[in-house]
């Protein structure tokens, strides 16, 4: 009646096409995987951890103080996603082009998923997975990690098989591909090459398999392809390094001295793309060290563009991939030398920077005449050209074990964290499932090494 | 024909009065009794005299053919057969009533006018707890019995002459301003009185809305008319900072966060550069590093601190000596004053009573260019039309304009210089130098060059927040005798105001010019129609009560606007200016409709016994349909036991109990989803589930309350001792409780959970002296609440309150009192500390989940005092609280970054502690080895990742005892002799000579006021940049005509 008529909201939406959310997702995404934070609260704290860059200013989390959350992976993202394939879901084609965008949007929202969780599972191991998303039960299981990485390879490979290159997709809302399902396709098999590769060591039939199909069904080629998220010349939707390095001109990041030393050895011109110089040297401060900023060598221009885009997944990653799987003997890739070169030509590239051949051709970069064997080559360029993908590198750098890099003195932590600790509210929230999930990964502790992690 | 009348009016016991009120009703005429009581006047034959005096229940007297009269005046001292305002607006003989109201008069709430009336009846109610926020119109909370709601509103219901007023402050969070508590609008010098209902059973007919209890204010009306009816009040008071609630910075060491390079045993504190081109290294500190980890000061050596590095600066390319700051952070204040001037005019004949009133109250606070100004228009009247058919209308409005509040607590930590003064700092710096260098160039030249941390001359000079509020708030009533023991009463009251917020920022070093306007307008209209019947059924049994009906309509919208990017216009603070395109406004919009029901029944028997029994149904528009209709109940009985027994000692005794039941409905808006718009994405527009899941099927939450007591007066009331004790259980609470965001929310509404407060209440009045010169008074008040979660949500034992950037966290977890903080403890070996053996420092829990403290207080309490001599009167109000927990975040950064003394001085050796290990310093934590053995490892105090400092300490290091004893109020008033004043046309005047907060007698946390926090609102007992408390002195002049 006209009484509780009055309790409506009259101002805000109940609901809204799915593409919207799909957007939302996307944007908080990259907002999640381009912050910065001096803390060790999650994702973005994880090029503080794999000592690409450190803070100088604030130590919590290069001294990795625990702080971690969650909550943007599940409820920002996650969420949203679920949300826009519900509503995609529930709307009844009318055409057949029409009902080719509702499967091509499914699967994309798909594939942004199982991106999404794959950090989650990367990150802390065992994850609220199967009883997720679902406000009905507050207290959902954590589900073993394996499981759940091999059911995302699954959910993968589904959706890339959904993918109709021919139609539509999300037009306009697409805010990396600008709605071309074709990148979409080459999108999805990149990131099944990555999660194959990443469980390799655990699950070589299933990694193997992974990269195989992968490899079959088109990876990218060219920097063209990049999964990027590009931001706008507009102070409300600029990278979040703006607002820290510019708008609030926050003197805290400089290089470290590991990549430091290694760029400076091997004379690096991605040293004048990633940092300043000081009076015309790169140098790194040893991480945990609060030392003077203008002393060392602090993120450079790129960084202070609103405009700079943030990776989802790279051209450069996939070709180092592709000569892991060359040295692992992986059917239908050979050349791991070859691939190497691409790769770090694919970074060179991406950086505008010429030089590439007379880098690749210094004996301590050059495949064949590099120290170490295929995972310490790899590994340290790899590091190097992630620069911007600070989780992959540090996720990387776990599963391949180079560079070497130590844990801070003052570190609350005598290793260079192999996990992040479970958000601190999941024993107060989710008390006894949190209690299961760290009996059962081996501890809730920076040392316990993920079920991928074997070597 | 006039006649002359004489008489002589003494008290109970037969001492004369002088200085009482003899008046003519309806006219001016009016007489003050001598020394020995006597008075004259002239009067005629049929008129009515009135009689009153401070203290006393005033008398009517009609004048027949007798000329010479003996008045005896009754005391007022414990209320018991004073008449009291309760719930709707009736009137009951308190005797009658079985539950418990404590009654402050206007005079006694207003001795000391802080322009906020909550804050004054701070220790004069026992059971009400009174928390006054520092700072320029800083917000008062009040919470009565403690807090009843795990995550709602557990704020008392005030009510104006029967217009509930909104109290909201939820405006707090806005940029970290304190807006300040909406019954700041109320105007101290318009209240007749103020009553307190506690329990859920003198609330009952209010509904769902006063299940935290009610304040019912009554104002002043044309009844009791003085000489011609005017008066003038003007009072004025300054305020000096009392230093001990604010920062004091060690005197040792300079800025650093510790040696700049070769670690932390290095003694190299500055930068070597050649400033002045002698081509000799100079001696430059590390200009932007906000700690006092640096060098020890030494008068001989010459450094270019940060003055010295702007060329606009008088100090340019100069050094200075390295010595501790001369003009410290004090100088950043100013002493406040506020005026309070108000003019009344006031009258009454057969048919009419009349009062208007304006007052205006000005407040400049601590911090410049900050204003509060507030002018109040009321008007109170009333008309016999017929003489069944009464009028009567109050009408109340309301201007406040304030300018410059300050930001505090955890808003926006750019302009929040208090933070900084108090957590990132340089103790070297000269406050006075940063003053001059800002006053000279205007510009925002930091203390810090290079650094991120503006100059608070600037913030304060150019950041200018403002929000003015107008306000109506009104009724209108009609009573028709219907016969003699039936009347029916309708009445409509208003609450309405419209509030704009801005917010003008000037470019900041983190931040570019900013401007934002927030535009709220609320209105609140009741309707209440009602029958109120009292009948003597026989001569000793009576009945009486109400029937009626109350609708109420609330509408709350409002609007937010911000600039983005920066202004194109130097200092034009207008949206239209915005250098970026401006994020979307804001919009809501918000109703709330109760149609209510209710009917009382109240008995007496021969003034012994009395019952009161009430019933009220709800239909409220924030339940689904369905569920959204309620009852509630409530029952009340009392027993004068003194009118059974006959003694000289015991005067009057009453018992009495009660049990009631108040609902309360949900938030509006609470029931279905609605969807966030981010800002859109360029031309791609961005839609985002909720992060709080709402609930279709909410129902009512519930409040249960017992109560008894026991209200006694002996020897003629010269003692009075009032005890309640109550239980209250609030269940089904309507909360969002926090969910793992697993679940895609971070928090979701649920009917669930049950808090159970118990406590104990006591007052204690008396009069120990009172001879004809000289006389005593003397009121305590003291209480005690416990609050315990008995349960929560369906397998949720926690319920978080609130978390902090620390790792501090509030709790409600069952089986525990309400608001536990949890945090990281000490790591503990039979009851010793345990230190690290290699580092020297403190164990620390890994968890974040150890209990460190309460937020309850034990108990508060107050002690006012009146000693009157003659003419002569002084009053002093002493406001006490025992223990409560209290988490400073100020001490935490603030030792971290070494300003304080606690991280100097000289270790067990009679070292500097500063000193490196090597060289005899650090210093030795008391507490144990993990083997059980005494500590002998020191620890360096070399830089701010030292052992006292967050986050290096636990948590536990910085939870603080909140007990304090305050003198909170003292007044010495003088009344001037009737002849000397009436010479000057005068009918009475009355000097006063006020403080209040003079002095924090006692209190356990550093450098802060224990009662300064955050905004008003459930959660407090947590510090960060608090501003300092003042001494308030002033004086009050009074005058009749």
């Amino acid at each position: 009646d006209s009484l509780t008529s009055l309790n409506d909201n009259t101002k805000d939406a109940t609901t809204t096409t799915g593409d919207m959310f799909f957007s939302n997702a996307l944007k908080d995404l990259a907002d999640h995987l381009g912050s910065t934070t001096y803390l060790a609260s999650g994702t973005a704290s994880a090029r503080l951890f794999v000592q690409l860059i450190t803070s100088v200013t604030y130590v919590e989390g290069v001294t990795y103080l625990k702080a971690f959350s969650w909550t943007p992976l599940y409820r920002d993202m996650l969420k949203d996603l679920d949300e826009s394939s519900r509503v995609i879901a529930a709307k009844e084609p009318l055409t057949d082009a029409e009902r080719i965008q509702k499967n091509n949007q499914l699967a994309i929202v798909e594939l942004m998923k199982v991106y999404v969780y794959e950090i989650l599972v990367e990150s802390y191991g065992d994850i609220p997975y199967s009883e997720a998303l679902d406000f009905e039960n507050v207290q959902p299981k954590y589900d073993d990690d394996r499981e759940v990485y091999l059911d995302l390879i699954n959910r993968l490979s589904a959706a890339i098989a959904n993918l109709d290159p021919s139609g539509a997709g999300f037009g306009a809302a697409d805010l990396v591909y600008g709605g071309n399902v074709a990148n979409w396709v080459k999108f999805g098999n990149s990131l099944k090459l990555r999660m194959g590769m990443r469980i390799m060591d655990a699950e070589p039939a299933v990694g193997t398999q992974a990269v195989t199909t992968a490899v079959t069904g088109g990876v990218f080629t060219s920097n063209e392809d990049n999964a990027l998220f590009t931001y706008l010349n507009d102070i409300n939707n600029a990278n979040p390094y703006y607002a820290f390095l510019v708008r609030q001109n926050l003197r805290y990041y400089v290089a470290t001295k590991p990549l430091m030393d290694y760029m400076n050895a091997f004379n690096d011109p991605r040293r004048g793309a990633y940092f300043y110089s000081v009076n015309g040297e790169y140098k790194g401060a040893v991480s945990a060290d609060v030392v003077p900023y203008n002393d060392y060598s602090a993120l450079g221009d790129r960084f202070r563009e609103m405009t700079l885009p943030v990776i989802f997944l790279d051209y450069a990653s996939v070709e180092f991939f592709l000569a892991e799987a060359a040295e692992r003997g992986i059917d239908g890739v050979t050349n791991a030398d070859e691939h190497y070169n691409k790769a770090i030509a694919a970074s060179f590239d991406y950086y505008d920077l010429d030089g590439v051949d007379e880098y690749l051709a210094q004996p301590n970069v050059n495949y064949h005449t590099a120290e170490g064997s295929w995972k310490q080559k790899i590994g340290i360029q790899k590091w190097i050209a992630l620069f911007e993908q600070g989780f992959e590198a540090w996720t990387e750098y776990r599963r391949l074990d180079y560079p070497v890099l130590k844990a801070p003195a003052a570190a609350f932590s005598d290793i260079v964290p192999r996990r992040f600790t479970y958000p601190i509210d999941e024993q107060s929230v989710n008390g006894t499932s949190y209690a299961a999930a760290a009996a059962a990964i081996g501890g809730d502790e920076y040392e316990t090494r993920l079920f991928w992690d074997v070597n | 024909q006039q006649q002359l009348i004489t008489g002589k009016v003494t008290d109970a016991s037969g001492n004369p009065l002088p200085g009482a009120t003899v008046q003519v009703e309806g006219t001016a005429t009016a007489a003050q009794t001598r020394e020995d009581g006597t008075f004259s006047l002239q009067a005629s034959n049929g008129a009515v005299l009135v009689v009153s005096s401070v203290g006393y229940q005033p008398q009517r007297i009609p004048i027949g053919q007798q000329t010479n009269y003996k008045i005896t005046l009754a005391e007022t001292l414990t209320g018991l057969d004073e008449v009291v305002v309760t719930a709707l607006g009736l009137s009951r003989e308190q005797r009658s009533l079985g539950y418990s109201t404590q009654q402050v008069d206007g005079e006694n709430l207003n001795t000391v006018n802080t322009g906020n009336v909550t804050s004054a009846l701070s220790g004069k109610v026992a059971g009400v707890q009174i928390r006054t926020n520092s700072g320029l119109g800083g917000s008062a909370s009040i919470v009565i019995r403690g807090n009843k709601s795990l995550t709602g509103n557990n704020q008392a219901l005030w009510v104006i002459d029967g217009v509930p007023i909104d109290n909201s402050n939820s405006f707090s969070s806005n940029n970290g301003y304190d807006f300040g508590n909406l019954a700041a609008d109320i105007n101290p010098d318009d209240i007749e009185s103020v009553n307190v209902l506690k329990g859920a059973a003198a609330t009952a007919l209010y509904g769902s809305r006063a299940a935290n209890g009610a304040i019912i204010v009554t104002t002043k009306k044309g009844a009791k008319k003085v000489g011609v009816g005017i008066t003038v009040n003007s009072s004025t008071t300054f305020g000096v900072i009392n230093k001990n609630t604010f920062a004091e910075y060690q005197q040792e060491y300079g800025a650093a966060y510790g040696p700049l390079s070769g670690g932390l045993q290095s003694d190299v504190y500055f930068n070597e550069r050649d400033v002045n081109g002698d081509g000799i290294p100079d001696l430059v500190p590390a200009y932007d590093q906000y700690a006092g980890f640096g060098a020890a000061y030494d008068p001989n050596l010459m450094v270019y601190q940060w003055d010295s590095y702007y060329p606009e600066s008088p100090y340019y390319m100069q050094p200075s000596p390295w010595v501790p700051s001369e003009h410290g952070p004090l100088e950043i204040f100013q002493n406040p004053l506020t005026l309070n001037n108000s003019i009344s005019f006031a009258g009454n004949n057969d048919n009419a009573t009349y009062r208007l009133s304006y007052t205006n109250f000005r407040d400049k606070g601590i911090v410049p260019n900050g204003s509060l100004s507030r002018n109040t228009f009321s008007l109170n009247s009333s008309f016999k039309l017929t003489p069944k058919l009464t009028a009567s209308a109050m009408a109340n409005y309301t201007t406040s304009v304030t300018n410059g509040r300050s930001q505090r607590g955890q808003g926006s930590s750019f302009s929040n210089f208090i933070i900084n003064m108090r957590q990132y700092w340089q103790p070297n710096i000269d406050f006075r130098k940063v003053r001059e260098v800002y006053e000279l160039t205007g510009k925002n030249l930091s203390q810090f060059p290079g650094g991120t941390i503006d100059n608070p001359f600037y913030i304060i000079d150019q950041n200018q927040q403002s929000d003015d509020r107008n306000r109506f708030v009104g009724n209108a009533a009609l009573s028709y005798q219907l016969t003699d023991w039936l009347e029916i009463f309708g009445r409509i009251a208003v609450d309405s105001y419209a509030y704009k917020i801005e917010d003008r920022q000037n470019d900041l070093i983190r931040v570019p010019a900013r401007y934002s306007v927030r535009n709220v307008s609320f209105s609140e209209v009741n309707y209440d129609l009602m029958l109120n019947y009292n009948k003597d059924l026989t001569e000793k049994f009576n009945i009486s009560g109400v029937f009626g009906t109350n609708i109420r309509r609330n509408k709350n919208q409002s609007i937010y606007n911000a600039t983005s990017g920066g202004l194109i216009v130097p200092g034009l603070y207008a949206i239209n200016n915005s250098l970026g395109n401006p994020v979307p406004a804001s919009e809501s919009l918000t109703e709330i409709g109760i149609n209510g029901y209710f009917g009382s029944v109240s008995l007496g028997y021969d003034k012994t016994f009395f019952l009161d029994v009430t019933g009220r149904i709800d239909e409220s528009s924030t339940l689904p349909k369905g569920s959204n209709v309620y009852f509630y109940p409530s029952i009340a009985g009392s027993f004068v036991f003194s009118e059974l027994v006959s003694s000289d000692v015991l005067s009057f005794g009453k018992l009495r109990l009660n049990y009631a039941e108040v609902g309360n409905d949900a938030r509006p808006q609470s029931l279905v989803d609605v969807l966030n718009k981010p800002t859109p994405f360029g031309a791609v527009q961005l839609y985002s589930i909720n992060n709080t899941k709402n609930n279709p099927n909410l129902k009512l939450e519930r409040t249960q309350s017992f109560e008894a007591g026991i209200e006694t007066a002996f020897y003629g009331n010269r003692i009075s001792l009032n005890v309640s004790a109550y239980q209250t259980n609030t269940k089904d609470q309507i909360m969002p409780v926090t969910i793992t965001p697993a679940t895609g929310y971070s928090s979701k509404f649920v009917n669930a959970g049950d808090v159970r407060n118990r406590g104990l209440e006591i007052s204690l009045g008396g009069k120990p002296l009172a001879n004809q010169d000289l006389t005593w008074d003397i009121n305590v008040n003291w209480a005690m609440n416990r609050s315990k979660v008995m349960s929560l949500y369906e397998g949720v034992t926690n319920l978080r309150l609130a978390g902090y950037s620390t790792d501090m966290s509030l709790n409600a977890e069952v089986g525990q009192p309400f608001g536990m903080w949890w945090g990281s403890d000490f790591v503990y070996l039979n009851g010793e500390r345990v230190v690290d053996q290699t580092t020297g420092k403190y164990l620390k829990t890994s968890t974040a989940n150890s209990v460190l403290g309460n937020m309850n207080p034990d108990w508060n309490g107050g002690v006012m005092n009146t000693f009157s001599y003659k003419a002569i009167s002084l009053k002093f109000l002493v406001d006490m609280q025992k223990g409560g927990d209290i988490f400073s975040e100020d001490m935490a950064i603030g030792s971290r970054n070494g300003l304080y003394t606690n991280t100097t001085g000289l270790n067990e050796l009679g070292n500097p502690v500063r000193d490196p290990i090597s060289a005899g310093g650090g210093l030795l934590l008391p507490g144990v080895a993990p083997d059980g053995s005494p500590n002998t490892v020191r620890t360096e105090m070399r830089d701010r990742n030292h052992a006292l400092g967050m986050p290096t300490a636990p948590s536990a290091m910085f939870m603080y005892d909140a007990s304090y004893i305050k003198l909170r109020e003292v007044s010495l008033s003088y009344t001037l002799p009737a002849k000397f004043v009436q010479r000057y046309g005068l009918f009475g005047a009355q000097l006063s000579f006020i403080g209040s907060n003079l002095w924090i007698i006692h209190k356990n946390l550093p450098y802060a006021d224990p009662e300064a926090g955050l905004a008003s609102g459930t959660l407090q007992n947590f510090q960060t940049g608090v501003f300092p408390t003042t001494r308030n002195f002033g004086f009050n002049l009074k005058l009749n005509f």
